[in-house]
């Protein structure tokens, strides 16, 4: 085979290699810009109905002593929502949402997820605080979404 | 723990004890810094004594020049602690949905909501 066939050969193995490179790099920059423009469109809508269910949850708090199920549904909701943003978000605030559901319902033997019910009335004041935060940090997201 | 988290805490902690009605809010003129050569109003002050210590909540209107004479004005919740000259020592406006829950449940009990419903429900 003459070398100028072989030397050919290198290069349309070298190209092959590079466009599968270029064609990666541009499915996760094609991804990105998917999860932008969604954030931009409903991160604003979810960010509204979290800070209501956010209120809803302290209001039904103080009324834990006499009815505990109505503030472990209004978790029930936040939980949906976060659930719902979750894959939508950036890797640091996506770290924070995972870690407020974690907490929301932490891993017991590992695996297996304990039930909303099973909080204490001192642990959902806490979740509220904690969750106050994280809609503080969306509403800052949403706000540098339209930038981008 | 940072001041933030403190703060957050706080909050959460002066909600439960309002809820609960052992901590007492009532309405009050506004420092005079918050209200005086500011470009900022505030229309409703609340204010608390919790161990030792005033607090008070407010509704903050304040005013964002677009133009030399364009502006508009945006709502917002502030949290401060007041010296006993009436000094604001530290003021929070950064906007959480708790403080917004807390202006809220102190307004309420400030304006005796429960008992006014009440007492016009009654025959």
């Amino acid at each position: 085979m003459p070398e100028w066939l072989t030397d050919l050969n290198k290069i349309g193995s070298i190209s092959s290699i590079l466009g599968l490179v270029v064609t990666i790099f541009l499915f996760i920059e094609a991804r990105k810009i998917r999860n932008s423009f969604l954030r931009r469109a409903r991160l604003p809508e979810i960010n509204k109905e979290l800070v209501k269910v956010t209120s809803n949850v302290s209001e039904q708090l103080k009324n834990w002593d006499a009815e505990k199920t109505p503030a472990l549904e209004a978790f029930s909701n936040v939980k949906a929502l976060l659930e719902n943003i979750k894959p939508k978000l950036p890797s640091e605030e996506k770290r924070k949402v995972g870690d407020y559901l974690n907490r929301l319902q932490p891993k017991k033997y590992l695996f297996i997820k304990t039930s909303i019910s099973e909080l204490s009335e001192d642990a959902a004041w806490e979740l509220y605080t904690e969750l106050s935060g994280l809609v503080t940090s969306l509403q800052q997201l949403a706000k540098d979404s339209k930038w981008d | 723990m940072s001041t933030e988290n403190k703060t957050a805490q706080l909050i959460t902690k002066l909600i439960r004890e309002t809820a609960k009605g052992n901590v007492k809010w009532v309405v009050e003129e506004a420092p005079r810094s918050l209200n005086y050569e500011t470009e900022q109003s505030v229309p409703l002050y609340l204010q608390t004594k919790y161990k030792d210590k005033t607090l008070g909540i407010y509704d903050l209107r304040s005013k964002h020049f677009t133009d030399v004479d364009e502006y508009y004005w945006s709502e917002s919740i502030g949290f401060c602690i007041v010296d006993n000259k009436g000094r604001v020592v530290w003021e929070l406006k950064e906007y959480s949905p708790a403080l917004l829950d807390l202006f809220n449940t102190a307004r309420e009990q400030a304006a005796g909501i429960d008992d006014i419903l009440d007492n016009l429900l009654s025959n």
